[in-house]
């Protein structure tokens, strides 16, 4: 069996489970805000190409993310098959995305 | 007052939402591909998917500075030098991914093959007739067929629900085992036990959980519960993982031995399949 993904389950009792997703969760939020995204104003600029922040914010993430689950997958440290990934909803997916962009922009007024 | 706002919105688009979805649910639930991923889509190995993505994110990186500095006025000789050497890391990994690749099948089951096979030689995962049939009939537990067999010998004769997968075929079908419920058993069967331990190796090397194979295969399965003018056809020259018994038609699920009655034998067996803890999460993320 590959080390990850953690079994948490099975090291603490199941709420604390949760505690740790709480964890993470108010981690990145955090780390979000401090970048400044929750300012309407920096996500509008995005649109307008004066600061185009967000874009390398995300972009950089998923490509961070992307090959150190991909290396780690390769070294076996990692079993991907395990790795949650969202089933594909084409065009809902893809209206549903712009639906948020348009709010997003809509917001930065 | 952003914020305030922000929430008084998500609330409102919620009952929005909650209110109209029922009109175009079918919308909501069309282009269903599963688990879809780039290097499914284009047919490469993944190293070259993380490649050209890598590079892909990196050109936009630059375009973006480039844009920043014609619309925004940012000077980008400020922005951290660190940057070309962070880029040329990534480059550098997602190349060395394209070399070392991805675990195989074969590899997969290598790193594990000491305790599973184990498992295999005390034969702790092949499972009686007896108790398979308990189990389709038990209301907790999914269970899931899967038939490797050839496709002459599954429309002779197969159990009822099970499914027909030729063994080169499982590849494609894995993605859809990983979203079925933690309370499935899958059951592999093929005539004897060759071709089910086989694809139960390759189910197991693929970390599908659940996995068992029918003992003693369908052969097994018509000598427990086939009705006398079944089982004296028996044919016991026949090869290994060859049908033992003569069909003269081909009635597949509706022979009276794929549902047998559960009630009428009293079968002895030691019941083997345990659930395991589901390792990874069933559900995540935003969706």
């Amino acid at each position: 069996m590959t080390l990850f993904p953690l079994p948490l389950s099975q090291y603490f009792a199941p709420f604390g489970v949760y505690l740790v997703y709480l964890l993470i969760g108010f981690a990145f939020g955090n780390v979000l805000e401090m970048a400044g995204f929750g300012n309407s104003r920096k996500l509008a600029a995005q649109f307008y190409f004066r600061d185009m922040t967000v874009l390398k914010v995300m972009f950089g993430a998923i490509i961070t993310a992307m090959v150190l689950i991909f290396s780690a997958t390769a070294l076996g440290l990692l079993d991907y098959n395990l790795i949650w990934v969202n089933p594909t909803y084409l065009w809902p997916g893809i209206v549903g995305g712009l639906i948020m962009g348009v709010g997003f922009i809509i917001g930065g007024f | 007052m952003d914020a305030i706002f922000f929430t008084l919105g998500v609330f409102f688009g919620i009952f929005l939402f909650g209110e109209t979805v029922s009109n175009f649910s079918t919308f909501w639930y069309s282009s269903y591909l599963g688990r879809f991923t780039l290097p499914e889509l284009f047919g490469v190995p993944t190293g070259w998917v993380v490649l050209g993505v890598v590079l892909m994110a990196l050109f936009m990186f630059f375009g973006a500075e480039q844009l920043e500095k014609i619309f925004g006025k940012k000077d980008p000789s400020k922005a951290p030098k660190w940057r070309y050497a962070a880029a040329g890391a990534l480059v550098a990994i997602a190349v060395a991914l394209v070399i070392v690749g991805q675990p195989t099948n074969n590899e997969r089951w290598a790193s594990i093959s000491g305790e599973k096979q184990a498992l295999l030689d005390e034969r702790q995962v092949q499972i009686h007739p007896g108790e398979l049939l308990d189990l389709i009939h038990d209301n907790q537990i999914k269970i899931i067929m899967l038939d490797v067999r050839d496709e002459m010998d599954y429309n002779l004769f197969h159990i009822l629900d099970a499914r027909h997968i030729p063994i080169n075929e499982l590849q494609g079908i894995v993605s859809d085992l990983h979203f079925e419920p933690a309370n499935t058993v899958f059951v592999t069967m093929s005539n004897d036990e060759t071709a089910a331990t086989d694809a139960w190796k390759y189910l197991v090397a693929e970390s599908v959980p659940n996995v068992y194979i029918l003992e003693g295969g369908i052969n097994n399965w018509i000598a427990t519960f086939g009705d006398d003018d079944l089982t004296k056809t028996l044919n016991s020259g026949a090869g290994d993982d060859q049908l033992c018994y003569i069909f003269d038609s081909a009635l597949g699920s509706r022979n009276p031995a794929a549902e047998p009655d559960a009630e009428s034998v009293e079968l002895i067996y030691t019941p083997k399949v345990k659930l395991e803890l589901k390792r990874a999460p069933i559900s995540g993320g935003c969706g």
